[in-house]
């Protein structure tokens, strides 16, 4: 692909930050995830497995300009709100709704970058339109060919991009989805007793990540302006560039709920409350509620055979 | 003194001969000239079964030929008949018979109805006493098939059979027409469907396979349903981020040019 801006090659030159100079800081690793996260709230086990094979260490990093959303909803609130997304759902496995299994909900930061995007540029396009036509007594399919030239203008809202990669992307941006989040300057005394993720993909990958995701969502938008059946880009010419990039400290609260060989996350924005539960069907609990149902609509019938 | 003696023999025999007595059943002789059919009736084809069916009075109702009944067993169980024609309006007839008279029990009972001068809407019960064990026989016709189905016939005749097995004739006679009561007043009140229970009371038919065949089918619906929904609301989330980031007050696409090249066939 080509056309993209410089700028976003390298996200940290576009950065206020003072990249000259690194701190070390004591972290943990998990042996089994690979999470690396400050243990500012004491945990015992991995933020994000729940495994307690930990191993602390020491690692540098660059004293980036970093900013932080503070925690308003509370941990009661995050657990009211598991509560409300799984409880009712008959289908949701009963390990789901242990009182275990909601008590491992924790209040961590997750690592990302908060920019605002702007697309301009040119795409050509082979279109063209299939028909079928009679010839010579015969049906045959018509292909008629065109060469479409577009450009394009247009911005992106802000939006967030994880740079912990073991947690699912779609998950973080459903629940990180916000207009106008309130932006501190970090501060230690903001994250006393809150866990800290470190970032496991590089600058370069998260520009790369951000440069395929923005290209293929343009892609798809301006191919709804082309009046033919069939579209093929000839030459991309999109240029996007960053108005502001900014590292972000995230606040969520996470659960993994480990069920049967897969896990299940439970995320809730700590600014908004926005959640999002992955959740699964258990097949015991279909079969209670089945024949819940089966009696139920029996006991019905029955009345009304009865006295009705 | 020969007198008293012949008197004493009479007044003693009237005394015990009625608990020993059985009714008798008046029939007619039927001959080619004079078949005494009922006028609906057309002879011809059907002569032999006309002629080998016993003539009857449609008046007397119940027809003991096998004498299983005493007089006074008869008397009442003609009031109880009575009061199920007049409830019913419609006929009845009950035969006892040790003869079919080279008949199946099912067309002796409708020969025996058709052939003598009963009303259209009827049933006709008959007891035939077999060698081996009693047969009995429920025929219907005109109102009565639509009131007493194949699933009341056999209901009823089961239940009667428990008497009759046990030769408590009377009492299954009585049952019959109780029963045959109880279903027709149900019959014309509430919709619902009736089965006797084990005491020869009436309680509702609960059509349980129906009832479970409904709830399941039902079920799978609904189970269905809302797995259905809940996986479609969980793809519907995960959706493109940036269909909801982009900035349509912003978005500008321009056709800079859509030129035609050319048209291949194929």
């Amino acid at each position: 692909m080509s056309g993209y801006n410089s700028e976003l090659q390298s996200l940290p030159s576009n950065l206020d930050f003072n990249t000259n100079s690194e701190s070390t800081i004591s972290v943990f690793r998990c042996e089994k995830c690979g999470t690396v996260f400050q243990n500012k709230g004491g945990e015992k086990k991995c933020l994000l497995c729940n495994h307690d094979s930990l191993v602390e260490e020491q690692i540098t990093v660059s004293d980036e300009r970093l900013y932080i959303i503070p925690f308003i909803k509370s941990q009661k609130e995050a657990i009211f709100n598991y509560k409300k997304a799984v409880f009712w759902n008959p289908f949701v496995p009963m390990f789901f709704k242990k009182k275990s299994t909601i008590m491992n909900i924790k209040k961590i930061y997750l690592p990302s970058y908060f920019l605002e995007v702007h697309v301009d540029g040119n795409v050509s396009f082979f279109a063209g339109d299939k028909s079928k036509v009679k010839k010579n007594g015969e049906k045959v399919f018509e292909t008629k060919r065109y060469d479409v030239l577009l450009s394009t203008n247009f911005d992106y809202f802000p939006f967030f991009v994880s740079t912990y990669s073991k947690l699912p992307e779609e998950l973080f941006e459903l629940v990180c989805e916000v207009k106008n989040p309130i932006l501190q300057e970090y501060d230690d005394s903001l994250i006393k007793d809150v866990s800290v993720v470190q970032s496991d993909i590089e600058n370069v990958d998260v520009a790369a990540m951000i440069r395929e995701k923005v290209n293929k969502h343009c892609l798809s938008t301006i191919r709804k302006g082309i009046k033919h059946q069939l579209k093929k880009v000839q030459q991309n010419d999109l240029q996007i560039h960053s108005n502001s990039i900014k590292k972000v400290l995230c606040p969520v609260y996470l659960l993994t709920i480990s069920y049967r060989g897969h896990d299940y996350y439970y995320l809730m924005n700590g600014e908004n409350g926005r959640d999002y539960a992955q959740i699964c069907f258990g097949k015991i609990e279909i079969a209670i509620f089945s024949l819940f149902l089966v009696i139920i609509i029996s006991l019905i019938s029955y009345l009304i055979v009865m006295y009705l | 003194m020969k007198y008293i003696r012949l008197f004493i023999v009479a007044f003693f025999s009237f005394l015990i001969l009625p608990k020993c007595c059985f009714a008798s059943t008046n029939t007619y002789q039927r001959t080619r000239e004079k078949l005494l059919i009922p006028n609906d009736v057309v002879a011809g084809n059907n002569i032999n079964d006309i002629l080998n069916t016993p003539a009857v009075s449609s008046d007397e109702k119940i027809y003991d030929f096998a004498e299983l009944l005493s007089d006074n067993q008869e008397k009442k169980l003609l009031n109880k008949i009575n009061d199920f024609m007049n409830n019913s309006e419609m006929d009845t007839a009950f035969v006892t018979t040790n003869d079919l008279n080279g008949f199946s029990l099912s067309d002796y009972a409708y020969h025996f109805y058709d052939y003598n001068d009963f009303k259209d809407n009827g049933v006709i019960f008959v007891i035939y006493m077999d060698e081996a064990e009693p047969r009995i026989f429920m025929g219907n016709g005109g109102k009565a098939s639509t009131i007493y189905t194949d699933s009341i016939i056999k209901q009823t005749l089961g239940y009667v059979y428990k008497n009759i097995s046990v030769k408590n004739y009377y009492q299954a006679v009585d049952d019959y027409y109780t029963i045959l009561n109880g279903f027709y007043d149900r019959s014309q009140g509430e919709k619902k469907e009736y089965k006797i229970g084990s005491n020869g009371d009436f309680v509702v038919a609960v059509p349980w396979l129906e009832i479970i065949i409904l709830s399941l089918s039902l079920t799978f619906m609904i189970v269905f349903l809302l797995i259905s929904i809940m996986k479609k609301k969980i793809q519907k989330k995960h959706g493109d981020i940036l269909d909801k980031r982009l900035d349509m007050t912003t978005l500008i696409v321009k056709t800079e040019h859509d030129q035609y090249v050319d048209t291949s066939t194929s």
